[in-house]
């Protein structure tokens, strides 16, 4: 903690080396998480096929008009943000909206 | 018990469910059902706050467990959010939980004593205040109240903004305190007072609904404002007439839902502006009757320079400079012949977009048939030229009298959680007191002065330093003790290499900051005081739309960690009156003295008023409990009385703590949504119809304000414009953001956007470092020519959340004159690869 709280000087300001970016320690134990999915409404079979296909993800609810309730189960910090991504990112899938996050699932 | 028992994990993924199919306004399943009912039995305690981050104000449920928050979701009883969040506030559970989390006060030490040159060194409280209190005495003996000045914040709470405005303004009796929505919003703000005479916008987000078209000025909603965006999308994909145009200096996210989008020349935004009001009168569809009967013209000021130094040469010849506000009265015909230079094929011309998509645009405003809503934020506020802007579209607005009715309505957004609420209402600004008063008007300060029981003369009658002028103050050693508190100064400012760095480090001052992470603000200081956020106090911001919501207090903050509340009133008690203020002053209520400032600004019996019993029953409240009395009730309520009555109506305070936000006047415990029309804002008067009633007269302002070239453009040294910005996981600084896993991973360094063209001709590719430097200093960075942002050619986009690439080292610090706001989106750059040896 404390090697972070060096002081900065000119010299480091002047070339950019004010602070490293520096990694982030992620917390432990799993998270989980709801995501509500617009996808259109012709196409929910295959998003849905395509998000049970992730790891840690499962189907909660659906709707015809092309919404899907997405649960996440993360077992570590690290891959909640990228499964997100993945699910905003499917073909068809207008918006992937993040409703519900709990940290530390194991011991809440 | 039938239902065989959950283990914890698959309750907290059928709450995960049930709470986004309420969001979806999907059917929920049984199970999940019955667990949301009895959610009061789980273990996990759930509250509401709003948001830490932007100005949209989206209310969060937050659930606690031990004294930790646990898990957050949506607010589906929020009409902000209805439900969702954005991928920041998602993981707002883990802002608090950074490894580096500042726990006591770091104090700069050398031999066991203070010194500006010396390592941080862990000291009491108790210390840190004693330092604290002999340099700020010190200054203070030195150059009177202009020796000490504060940079405060858009977040801070309502009762954070008064408690320092209020010790500065009445106690220190100096006006040197401004919050860094100086660089956000200031330009919106005086916009209005400029326009109608009275802040904060007429219409509320029930306009993105009721509208039929959206124009987006300079604002990246998408990124900037996720959840409004959403829905505007929803309205946008539900019905099929609508219309969206995006306006801005390179392509960015907002564009993918964009009808018509327009990427246009730095500044011509001006021209644009004044084209469509052209087009307005050309066409013959002014709405003569509501501009006669509520509007009047003004012709404003012009070449009225840039805010730099009096002594750069483009302030030396900037003729208007002295009077850079001033308007004179003009003819409508008068106005009719300044607008009739701007003709849209000049337009288009001057700002290099097509005139087809100029025309369509143009059409949306001048179509009576069509309600428009216009959003705008860092684009027109970030501007030398920024009061202009908004002056401009509110004259479209005005011209066609598309404002103060469901879904016509020119709304500026805001970036920051309470710039509206605290910034602005409770006047934080240099110049300002509560309600929109101000500190040159004498009548003003008197009722102030009368509302806080102090004699008649306590409040200076000039203005104090602006944000950048407080940086230039401190550089040039006119400004000895300054305190920081909730912002990052050091990386926001512009041209932080020749002028915010000099100051901190100057000899002759002592730098405060309070935060709680250490910042390069921070580690630039010479006192770092570790501090309390969001829901480690009690708290109430303000949000674009005029709501005012407020959350408990429901953890507690680690370490010696104190609220910002908690600094300022306690280092409040250590100042005498008769230290601060003249005899004379004291002679007009000598029965102050000896007393502490604390005793006069906070023990006045107002702020003391309420006992800790009023506190909601379950909840912490660690200032109150410090100081023996409900300081946020006290506080709050005091602040109230400087608009109940006057266009600025408050509800009584433990309303706040049932509902999901009141948007002001809330007047017989109703809320106002939108304002200046007959029968949906109770100020208006019978049978006028609309009134403006800011301005005595009723009216509001049209204002012929020409196109005036930036502070600097590209040239042979320096080919490319920069503009500066955000992206969607990062707010701000970073300080929160980048100390979660997730958003971190998502955009861990900051990155120039270009043309792929532009870097083909520079031998460049993706990913190369590139130097991006200026006539003030350089950054190096990685080229990024494929990503989210696509500028158009002779242009680059570097977002500033990256401490560890200080774009504001390159920007210039050249301001609005007017709202003294610095334009971030223009200066003069080269880009080159750099060469490894």
């Amino acid at each position: 903690m404390i090697r972070a709280q060096t002081t900065i000087d000119r010299r480091a300001l002047i070339t950019g080396r004010v602070l490293q970016a520096e990694p982030v320690v992620p917390p432990p134990g799993g998270e989980i998480a709801s995501i509500l999915v617009q996808t259109r409404p012709e196409r929910l079979d295959a998003t849905e096929a395509a998000i049970t296909a992730l790891r840690g993800c499962e189907i909660y609810g659906r709707d015809e008009k092309g919404k899907l309730v997405v649960v996440v189960d993360a077992p570590d910090a690290s891959s909640l943000g990228a499964t997100l991504n993945t699910i905003s990112a499917l073909p068809n899938v207008y918006s992937a909206s993040l409703v519900f996050h709990a940290v530390d699932a194991d011991n809440v | 018990m039938t239902a065989p028992k959950l283990d914890r994990r698959q309750v907290l993924k059928l709450e995960a469910a049930a709470m986004a199919a309420l969001a979806g306004g999907m059917p929920v399943a049984a199970g999940a059902a019955n667990l949301v009912t009895e959610r009061a039995e789980s273990e996990m305690k759930w509250d509401k706050a709003p948001c830490r981050f932007c100005g949209t104000g989206c209310s969060v449920m937050v659930a606690t467990k031990d004294n930790r928050v646990v898990a957050t979701h949506g607010d589906i009883k929020s009409e902000v959010n209805r439900g969702l969040n954005c991928v920041k506030g998602y993981f707002l559970s883990k802002i608090m939980y950074g490894h580096d989390r500042l726990t006591k006060p770091l104090l700069r030490k050398k031999d066991g004593k203070y010194d500006k040159n010396g390592d941080f060194t862990e000291v009491s409280w108790n210390e840190a205040f004693d330092v604290m209190t002999e340099k700020f005495k010190a200054a203070l003996k030195k150059r009177g109240p202009s020796g000490i000045g504060m940079f405060g914040s858009g977040q801070w709470t309502i009762f954070e903004g008064y408690a320092a405005s209020k010790l500065f303004k009445a106690g220190f009796r100096s006006n040197n305190i401004d919050p860094n929505a100086r660089h956000c919003m200031a330009s919106t703000a005086v916009g209005f007072m400029r326009t109608f005479g009275i802040d904060e916008p007429m219409g509320c987000y029930d306009d993105i609904e009721a509208t039929d078209a959206f124009v987006l000025w300079g604002s990246n909603m998408a990124e900037m404002h996720p959840i409004l965006w959403t829905r505007v999308a929803d309205r946008r994909l539900s019905a099929p007439h609508v219309r969206v145009a995006v306006l801005s200096t390179f392509e960015h996210r907002s564009f993918d839902l964009a009808d018509i989008g327009l990427v246009f020349k730095p500044q011509t935004d001006l021209y644009l502006l004044n084209a469509i009001a052209n087009h307005i009168v050309k066409t013959g569809r002014v709405n003569k009757d509501f501009v006669d009967k509520h509007t009047l013209f003004k012709r404003g000021q012009t070449d009225i320079g840039y805010g730099l130094r009096p002594d750069h040469p483009l302030e030396k010849k900037a003729t208007g400079r002295a009077k850079a506000g001033d308007a004179q009265d003009m003819t409508y015909d008068e106005y009719v012949k300044f607008v009739s230079d701007y003709t849209l094929e000049k337009a288009a011309d001057m700002a290099g977009v097509p005139l087809s998509r100029l025309q369509a645009l143009a059409e949306l405003y001048a179509d009576p048939k069509v309600k428009v809503t216009s959003f705008w934020t860092m684009g027109f506020n970030q501007h030398t030229r920024g009061v202009w802007c908004n002056n401009l579209v509110y004259n479209i607005h005005l011209l066609t009298g598309k404002i103060s009715e469901p879904g016509n309505s020119p709304f500026s957004l805001t970036g920051q959680p309470s710039a509206c609420g605290t910034a602005r209402e409770v006047g934080t600004f240099s110049h300002r007191l509560p309600a929109d008063m101000v500190v040159t008007n004498k009548e003003h300060r008197a009722k102030a002065e009368h509302i806080w029981k102090l004699p008649e003369g306590t409040i200076p009658d000039k203005p104090g330093y602006h944000a950048v002028l407080q940086n230039r103050m401190l550089k040039d050693g006119l400004l000895n003790a300054y305190w920081i508190q909730v912002n990052n100064n050091l990386q926001a400012a512009a041209n932080g290499n020749e002028e915010t760095y000099p100051g901190y480090r100057n000899p002759e001052n002592f730098i405060v900051v309070s935060d709680a992470y250490p910042t390069v603000t921070a580690l630039a200081a010479d006192l770092i005081l570790p501090t309390a956020m969001w829901v480690e106090k009690e708290g109430a911001y303000g949000n674009a739309e005029r709501r005012t919501h407020t959350w408990h207090q429901l953890v507690s903050a680690p370490g010696e960690a104190r609220s910002d509340l908690w600094q300022l009133m306690e280092f409040s008690k250590r100042f005498k009156v008769e230290e601060v203020w003249p005899e004379e002053l004291i002679a007009k209520m000598p029965e102050y003295r000896g007393k502490t400032l604390f005793d006069v600004l906070y023990r006045n019996g107002q702020v003391d008023k309420f006992p800790v019993t009023d506190i909601e029953a379950g909840y912490a409240n660690d200032e109150s409990k410090a100081f023996g009395f409900y300081v946020h009730k006290g506080l709050f309520e005091e602040y109230a009385s400087f608009g109940r009555g006057h266009g600025h109506d408050l509800a009584p305070y433990d309303t706040y703590h049932e509902v999901r936000g009141l948007r002001w006047p809330v007047v017989n415990g109703q809320e106002t949504r939108w304002r200046f029309r007959e029968g949906l804002d109770p100020y208006v008067q019978q049978g006028t119809g609309v009134q403006f009633y800011g301005f005595p007269d009723g009216k509001a302002r049209i204002f012929a304000l020409p196109y005036e070239p930036p502070a600097e453009s590209p040239d042979k040294d320096f080919p490319f414009w920069l503009s500066t910005g955000r992206v969607l996981e990062h707010w701000h600084s970073g300080t929160m953001t980048r100390r979660v896993p997730e958003l971190y991973r998502a955009f861990p360094e900051a990155v120039c956007f270009m043309h792929p063209d532009d870097a083909a001709d520079l031998k460049l590719r993706r990913g190369d470092e590139v130097r991006v430097e200026s006539r003030r200093g350089f950054i190096r960075v990685r080229l990024e020519t494929r990503g989210r942002d696509k500028p158009p050619r002779g242009l680059v986009f570097v977002p500033w959340f990256d401490e560890s690439k200080l774009i504001n080292k390159v920007t210039l610090d050249a301001t609005d004159p007017i709202s003294l706001q610095t334009d971030y989106k223009k200066c003069a750059v080269r880009i080159e690869k750099v060469t490894t040896t």
